[in-house]
C-alpha cells in the first residue's frame, strides 16, 4: 500500500495542531501569567470544556488499548470500561468536580496538591502526596508516547519508525504545551475530539464494507468454536469484570483532570458535561470495541493473520518456554495497532490518512498529563518553597515550560526503551494507583474530621501497593497461583496482570486506601476549626 | 437509590456466557444490553442534573473570583 498519502495528510494535521497552541500563545493575557497559562485564565466555555474534558480522557489507552483489548478478548472490553466509566465519571464530576470547581474559585487553588495542604493544614504532606502523584502519571505519559510511536510507525508503513514516531509526536505536544499551556491545549483537545468523533462513525462503514459487511463477520465468529467467546464474555472473569469499575475512579483523582475541572468559567458548564459524556463515551468506545472484536475475522489482512498466529503459539507454548519467548509472543499477539491495520487495507488513500490523523489525535490526549504535571511542579514545589515570591511569577511560568521540555524527553527515553503493550502499562500502574488515591479527594470534600495523617497513610499505602504489584509482576512472570490457603487462590499472575483473591490488585488496593484514611483520621488530631469552617459552613 | 441500583445493573452476570439474541445481525446481547445501559446513565445524569444540582456552591462566587493561583502559604493553613 502507498502510504505517501497518508503520511502526508498526517504532518499536515500535526502541523494545524502546532498552529492552535501558537494561536493561543498569542491570546494570552500577561495580568496573571501563572493562572492564565496553567487554566486558561479559568475562562473556558461550554463547548471547549465538553469536548477537551472528554478529550483529556480518551488517550491512547482508550482508543488503539480497547481495541487491542477487544481483539484478545471480545466484546467485554466495552462493559469493562466505556459503561462502567459512563456511570462513575459523570457521577463524579457531580459530586467531586462541582466541589472542586467551587473550592478552587473562591480560595484560587490551581491543584488539587494547593487544595489538600489548605484542607489539611500541612506543607510537607502535601508535598509526599504530589510526589505520589507525579510518579504515578508518568506511566501515563508514556502511553502517549508508546501511542505516538505505534500510530506513525503503522500509518507510514513502517518507514517512520516507532521511536522516530515517538519522538515527532513527543515534540508536537511539547510544543503546543511549551506555547499555548492550558488555553493551547483545551483548544487542541476539542479539535482533536471532534476529529475523532467524527472519523470514529466514518471507519466504522468504511471498516464495514470492506469486509463485506459486520453481519457476516459476527455470523462467521458466532459459528466458530474458538472465536464465538469473542461474542460473549466468558474469556473475563466477573470478579476480574466487577474489579474494573474501580479503575474510572482514577479518572477523578488525575491531576489533570482535577485541575481540567477549575477551567470552567461557570459551574453551570458542567451540567451538559455531566449529560453528554455518557453519549461521547458511547461514540468512541463502541466502534473502537466492535472493530476490534471483528478484526479477528479479517484474515485477508495479513498483519492481522500474522497477529492471530502468535496468539495460537502463545496458547498451545509449554511452561517450558523462556520469559523472553513468552513476551516476544505477546508482544507479536498485541492489537493495540489494530485499528489502524484495518484502516491501511480497507479504506482508500486518503481517508486512511484522515481517519490516521483522528487516531493520533487521541493518543495525542498525553498533553493533558504533561501541562498537569509541569503546573504541579511549578505549584506545590517552585511556588511552595518561596522560589516564586523571590524570582517572581514570570520565572514561574518558565520554570513550568522547561518542565515540559524535561518530562517529554525522560518520557520518550523509557518510551523507546521499554515498549510494552499500551493497555497493560497504564492500568496497573498509573489508573490503579489513581483509584486508590479517591479517598483523598472524598475524605477532603466530604469529611470533616479526615486529617493529614489519614491522607498520608493513604499515600503511602498507594505508593507501597503500586510498588509491590510492580516488584511482583517482574519477579514472576509465568502465569499460575503463588500464594493459596487450601482451595483460596490469594495471590496469582496472570498472562496481564496480577490477582488478589480473584480481583485485580486495584479492589484490595483502594478498600484498605479508604480504610487507613478512617482509621487513622479518628486516631489523630483532625485540622483547625477555622479550616472546617471554611469548607463545610 | 438509583445510582446504586445503576451499579448493581452493571453486573450483568445473566449474559456472561450467551450470544443470542444478535440484535440488528451484529450486536451480541452483552454488547447491546451494556450499550443500552449506558443510555439509561445518560438519562439518570440528566435526572440528576435537574432534580438534585448543587447551586448552593456557588453562593458568594463572583464570575472573576480567584486568587490567581495563590493556594496556601508555605507552613500550610491557608491564606
Amino acid at each position: 500500500m502507498n502510504v505517501t498519502l497518508p503520511t502526508m495528510i498526517v504532518f499536515a494535521y500535526l502541523a494545524t495542531v502546532i498552529y492552535i497552541g501558537v494561536f493561543a500563545f498569542r491570546r494570552s493575557r500577561s495580568e496573571h501569567p501563572a493562572e492564565d497559562y496553567f487554566l486558561a485564565g479559568r475562562s473556558l466555555g461550554q463547548i471547549v470544556f465538553l469536548l477537551s474534558l472528554f478529550g483529556t480522557n480518551m488517550t491512547a489507552f482508550a482508543i488503539l488499548g480497547s481495541s487491542g483489548h477487544a481483539f484478545a478478548n471480545g466484546i467485554v472490553t466495552f462493559g469493562l470500561m466505556a459503561s462502567s466509566s459512563a456511570l462513575v465519571i459523570p457521577l463524579g464530576m457531580f459530586l467531586l468536580g462541582t466541589r472542586v470547581w467551587a473550592l478552587g474559585k473562591r480560595h484560587g487553588f490551581i491543584t488539587p496538591v494547593q487544595m489538600f495542604r489548605d484542607r489539611w493544614d500541612c506543607g510537607h504532606i502535601g508535598t509526599v502526596i504530589f510526589v505520589v502523584q507525579a510518579a504515578l502519571l508518568v506511566p501515563y505519559i508514556i502511553v502517549g508516547m508508546m501511542g505516538g510511536g505505534t500510530a506513525l510507525a503503522a500509518i507510514s508503513g513502517g518507514s517512520i519508525p516507532y521511536w522516530l514516531g515517538a519522538a515527532l509526536v513527543g515534540a508536537v505536544v511539547m510544543s503546543y504545551v511549551f506555547f499555548g499551556g492550558m488555553r493551547g491545549t483545551a483548544w487542541v483537545n476539542t479539535f482533536q475530539t471532534t476529529l475523532f468523533l467524527l472519523f470514529g462513525a466514518i471507519a466504522m462503514v468504511v471498516i464495514g464494507r470492506g469486509m463485506g459487511g459486520f453481519e457476516r463477520a459476527v455470523g462467521e465468529m458466532q459459528s466458530s468454536p474458538i472465536f464465538s467467546a469473542w461474542l460473549t464474555r466468558e474469556r473475563i472473569s466477573p470478579l476480574y469484570f466487577f474489579s474494573y469499575t474501580f479503575i474510572p475512579l482514577s479518572s477523578l483523582t488525575f491531576p489533570h483532570i482535577t485541575i481540567f475541572w477549575l477551567t470552567a468559567r461557570r459551574m453551570g458548564q458542567f451540567r451538559r458535561t455531566i449529560i453528554l459524556y455518557p453519549l461521547c463515551l458511547l461514540a468512541i468506545w463502541l466502534p473502537a470495541t466492535f472493530l476490534g472484536v471483528v478484526a479477528n475475522r479479517a484474515t485477508e489482512v495479513p498483519a492481522i493473520t500474522a497477529k492471530l498466529e502468535a496468539r495460537r503459539q502463545l496458547a498451545t507454548a509449554t511452561a517450558t518456554i523462556s520469559a523472553a519467548e513468552r513476551q516476544d509472543l505477546r508482544t507479536r499477539a498485541a492489537g493495540d495497532d489494530i485499528l489502524l491495520r484495518l484502516l491501511q487495507h480497507y479504506a482508500p488513500l486518503w481517508l486512511a490518512g484522515l481517519l490516521g490523523a483522528g487516531i493520533l489525535a487521541a493518543v495525542m490526549a498525553s498533553d493533558s498529563q504533561i501541562l498537569a504535571l509541569s503546573t504541579m511542579f511549578s505549584e506545590d514545589v517552585f511556588a511552595f518553597y518561596g522560589a516564586r515570591e523571590r524570582f517572581g511569577e514570570a520565572a514561574q511560568v518558565l520554570t513550568g515550560r522547561v518542565f515540559v521540555i524535561i518530562l517529554t524527553a525522560v518520557a520518550w527515553l523509557v518510551a523507546v526503551r521499554f515498549p510494552q503493550p499500551i493497555f497493560d502499562l497504564a492500568v496497573q500502574y498509573a489508573f490503579s494507583g489513581f483509584s486508590a488515591l479517591s479517598p483523598l479527594l472524598v475524605g477532603a470534600l466530604f469529611w470533616r474530621r479526615s486529617s493529614k495523617w489519614g491522607a498520608l497513610a493513604s499515600t503511602l499505602w498507594t505508593a507501597l501497593a503500586v510498588i509491590g504489584v510492580a516488584i511482583f509482576q517482574a519477579k514472576v512472570t509465568t502465569p499460575g497461583v503463588f500464594l493459596s490457603v487450601g482451595s483460596l487462590d490469594l495471590l496469582a499472575r496472570t498472562p496481564t496482570g496480577t490477582t488478589i483473591l480473584g480481583f485485580m490488585p486495584v479492589v484490595p488496593m483502594t478498600i484498605v486506601s479508604a480504610l487507613l484514611m478512617i482509621i487513622v483520621s479518628l486516631a489523630t488530631p483532625g485540622p483547625r476549626e477555622a479550616t472546617i469552617k471554611r469548607y463545610f459552613n | 437509590m438509583l445510582v446504586l441500583a445503576l451499579y448493581a445493573l452493571h453486573q450483568d452476570i445473566w449474559n456472561w456466557r450467551v450470544v443470542q439474541p444478535v440484535v440488528l445481525g451484529v450486536l451480541p446481547i452483552g454488547l447491546f444490553y451494556h450499550v443500552i445501559y449506558t443510555l439509561a446513565v445518560a438519562v439518570v445524569m440528566w435526572l440528576l442534573v435537574r432534580l438534585a444540582w448543587p447551586g448552593h456552591l456557588e453562593d458568594g462566587i463572583g464570575e472573576n473570583a480567584s486568587g490567581a493561583g495563590q493556594g496556601t502559604d508555605r507552613d500550610g493553613g491557608g491564606r
